[in-house]
């Protein structure tokens, strides 16, 4: 068995989203900022708050997307969705130039064209334990409210990471991190980041993996994966937030049956790699799982030790014969 | 036994007898005579020299004065508080040809015609031996290098004891004439002149022939001297195109000024690092490293500055306690600082230049830091005798086929011993050197847990004597010695090490 623990940590570092992150942090201040100015809003009690992968710790390079929750804690049920849009918009519009501020089904996009980065702003009001969010139809263009709770998915991921450890650090997250990067990999676009990372909660949650590297949880909860699919596929992913739900998704039945047969065999080269006995050859395996970050790097390093093609270019050191020939009793 | 002066009043004697024979008038004291000598325009000439055998006979040669030389002769140089030099202090006394009457006679003539001659050729910087001495004279510090292109008044330093006075490269302004009622201000006194006499063909003896050397600014030192202004005269040189150096201290008395000779000496980098090792220009840009500045590291930094390495880089995790002071370089002044820090204060008090030593408060036990030290540096000293840090250079002067000396003593100071690393060719090192059991138990300094080695620091310094001498051999490149140098310091119960003795390893073939 190749685990190759240091590897991985390099792999999740290579997938780390870097100066993104500093970005993302200015990026979500400036329209917080700029949504708390607008009167009409703070009447609502505006109250943004990051949501969304980055929030979970669970995003990889490249973070193209940062998501803030317009909470108004103030609204109530006189709240149309249709007014919660319109609001939003001219709050934006006040700090924004408008080919910046794109208006998307259930949130507005605002572009941060230094930074390669876009801030989905969605406005919601409380619905008892949860959160409402207003959704325009494609067919009439007006508005409903919808239930949702991002903020539990945060309580969630930060309670599945505590749960489950390897050496008293969270595996939930890293986890997470690498079957994103193996669906950016293996998939052309659907299902999503998302949905992903969800598959990954409920194969936590279901089958409580346990193991002694993160390529052997990495390997068991993919396996789990590609097992769960078919029927995800056919009957839609619970919503680990809102009981009965299920998450939306726009992949297509296509989409599915693409990335039921991608992820099988991408479980199949987990195991493989994972159970090869050869370190260089299972970097190889490991670097055809994780393949490239968005700057064509390869995610998996290849070990010091080991040439590209999985050869070795170096046996270990032996420390016999180490040390001083002068023998024992050395005074300096 | 003989009284042992018997023998040297014999010799005395021999010699009065001799100059007797040869015509010298004895009064008991000073042997008068005449030497027939060659002068090279006029032809034969007949002096006349007072001889006086000193204490020092026949170690020394006699004091010979000249009386009259039987003809006109300019007496410049090699003359001393009136006696001839005629044999400096390298002459070989086995063979001291002033023990011969004829052959002494024969240097004072052939002392005679050189001066009739001037001297030609003669490139002795000494200007200084032809003017009276100042008893109470500090010594003079100056920097060359810092004093190219200026003359003038300077600025001086007296140092805090008051033996030494430094000329600054400081031009300072004339003091006003004529001297103020209320005395010279204090800024304006202890000044020093700096001159260029150029190419000199007499001696300075005194005040009238430095006041003529100094041409058109002799009026301006002689206002200076008078009014009190001026402590030193700093006069460039050269003879026979070598140059000089020649620093009189000047004072006032019967309203003249009068000068004495003082000692005076250059404090440029490169004076003084004439006294390192003919390799020390070689070693100038090379650098080494030295892991562990304990009591070895620290002498073998300090032998290997003053030999010439100037770029350093000294590491080391560990303070500098009181108990470290008898054989370590640093001062007890040092304690409590960094070993790494105490060295370099050791090397810096050699007054050479330190800006190229590297001082870090740390360890190497990071396999990359190991092979930076190899790649960045000539030739790493490992002074730690520490396994884990030795086993860790060796295995990075391996991989990188870069240098490495390891040094440490042995059974308390008994054994030096030296291995360098890579090996070469077919080269091997000498066994290990086994324990020995019967040595006392080591001593622990209380409220300090490591052990103490007795060894005392005649063998640390042979020991950095040893890796000074394997590193400079890999420095230079002549890379002749073996890989093992054990130094046998006190005889022990075992063969081979049961003698005073230095054992090596056998070259290897195909170095």
């Amino acid at each position: 068995m190749a685990t190759l623990a240091s590897y991985f940590r390099e792999a999740l570092q290579n997938i780390e989203p870097g100066e993104d992150a500093e970005h993302a942090r200015d990026a979500h201040a400036e329209v917080r900022e700029i949504l708390q100015k607008s009167q009409d809003l703070k009447n609502l009690g505006i109250n943004p708050v990051l949501i969304g992968s980055y929030k979970r710790h669970v995003s990889i390079r490249r973070v193209k997307d940062v998501d803030v929750f317009g909470r108004l804690d103030d609204a109530d049920d006189s709240l149309r969705p249709g007014d919660a849009l319109t609001l939003f918009r001219n709050a934006l519009l006040a700090g924004y130039d408008e080919s910046r501020v794109d208006a998307q089904h259930r949130s507005f996009k605002v572009d941060f064209p230094d930074y390669d980065l876009a801030v989905d702003v969605v406005p919601a009001r409380r619905a008892g334990d949860n959160w409402e969010i207003p959704k325009k139809t494609d067919q009439d263009n007006r508005a409903s409210w919808i239930e949702t709770n991002p903020l539990k998915l945060n309580d969630l991921t930060n309670q599945m990471n505590a749960d489950f450890t390897l050496n008293d650090k969270g595996i939930y997250v890293p986890t997470v991190k690498l079957i994103r990067q193996v669906r950016r990999t293996w998939l052309d676009d659907q299902p999503g980041g998302l949905f992903f990372e969800l598959m990954t909660y409920w194969a936590f949650h279901d089958h409580a993996p346990s193991g002694l590297s993160q390529a052997e949880y990495l390997t068991i909860v993919l396996e789990h994966i590609a097992e769960a699919m078919p029927d995800i596929a056919a009957n839609g992913l619970d919503d680990p937030t809102i009981d009965g739900e299920k998450i939306a998704t726009r992949a297509t039945e296509d989409d599915f049956k693409v990335a039921i047969k991608r992820f099988e065999e991408a479980a199949e080269l987990a195991r493989e790699a994972l159970d090869e006995e050869d370190d260089c050859q299972a970097a190889v395996l490991w670097q055809r799982l994780l393949g490239e970050t968005t700057e064509e790097e390869q995610v998996f390093p290849t070990p010091e030790y080991c040439n590209t093609d999985g050869t070795h270019r170096a046996t270990a050191t032996t420390v016999k014969g180490a040390g001083s020939p002068a023998g024992t009793g050395r005074y300096a | 036994m003989e009284q042992p002066g018997r023998e040297l009043a014999a010799a005395r004697a021999a010699l009065r007898r001799g100059l007797e024979k040869l015509g010298f008038a004895d009064d008991g004291v000073i042997l008068r005579g005449p030497v027939a000598w060659a002068q090279p325009v006029t032809g034969p000439a007949t002096a006349t020299v007072d001889i006086t055998i000193l204490d020092l006979y026949p170690f020394g040669p006699p004091r010979v004065a000249l009386i009259a030389a039987g003809t006109a002769l300019d007496v410049t140089f090699h003359i001393q508080d009136g006696a001839l030099c005629l044999w400096d202090n390298t002459e070989p006394v086995a063979d001291a040809a002033w023990t011969d009457p004829d052959r002494l006679l024969d240097r004072v003539a052939g002392w005679l015609t050189q001066t009739a001659l001037g001297w030609p050729g003669d490139d002795d910087t000494d200007l200084e031996r032809y003017i009276e001495g100042d008893a109470d004279a500090r010594l003079v510090l100056y920097d060359h290098a810092e004093l190219e292109g200026l003359s003038g008044c300077l600025d001086t330093e007296i140092n805090e004891r008051e033996t030494t006075i430094t000329v600054l490269p400081k031009p300072r302004t004339l003091p006003p004439s004529p001297r103020p009622k209320k005395g010279m201000p204090r800024r304006a006194e202890h000044l020093a002149w700096l001159a260029d006499l150029g190419e000199v063909e007499r001696p300075l003896t005194g005040w009238d022939d430095t006041e003529a050397a100094l041409g058109e600014d002799a009026k301006t030192v002689r206002r200076l001297v008078v009014q009190g202004a001026l402590d030193l005269l700093l006069l460039r040189y050269r003879r026979a195109g070598r140059p000089g150096v020649l620093a009189l201290s000047t004072f006032k008395r019967d309203g003249k000024p009068v000068v004495r000779r003082c000692e005076a000496a250059d404090t440029s980098e490169a004076s003084r690092r004439l006294r390192s090792a003919a390799s020390s220009p070689q070693l100038a840009d090379r650098t080494v490293a030295i892991v562990g500045c304990g009591a070895i590291g620290s002498f073998t930094a300090d032998l290997l500055f003053r030999d010439g390495v100037s770029h350093l880089e000294l590491r080391d995790p560990q303070t500098l306690r009181p108990g470290n002071v008898v054989r370590h370089l640093a001062a007890d002044a040092s304690v409590g600082f960094p070993k790494v820090l105490a060295t370099k204060a050791g090397l810096a008090a050699t007054g050479l230049d330190v800006t190229h030593v590297d001082t870090l408060v740390s360890s190497v036990t990071d396999p990359t830091v190991a092979i930076n030290l190899l790649q960045t540096h000539d030739i790493v000293v490992d002074a730690t005798a520490d396994e884990r840090a030795t086993a860790l250079l060796r295995w990075a002067a391996e991989q990188t086929h870069r240098s490495l000396v390891s040094v440490a003593v042995m059974r308390d100071g008994g054994l030096a011993r030296v291995d360098r690393f890579p090996l070469r060719g077919t080269e091997q090192h000498l066994p290990p050197v086994p324990p020995r059991n019967d040595l006392p138990d080591p001593r622990r300094e209380r409220g300090c847990g490591d052990i103490v080695s007795p060894t005392p620091a005649s063998a640390v310094v042979a020991a950095a004597e040893l890796a000074t001498v394997l590193s400079i051999d890999e420095l230079t490149l002549e890379r002749r010695l073996p890989a093992t140098v054990v130094r046998v310091l006190r005889p022990q119960p075992d063969a081979p090490y049961d003698r005073l003795a230095t054992l090596t390893s056998a070259p290897g073939l195909d170095r």
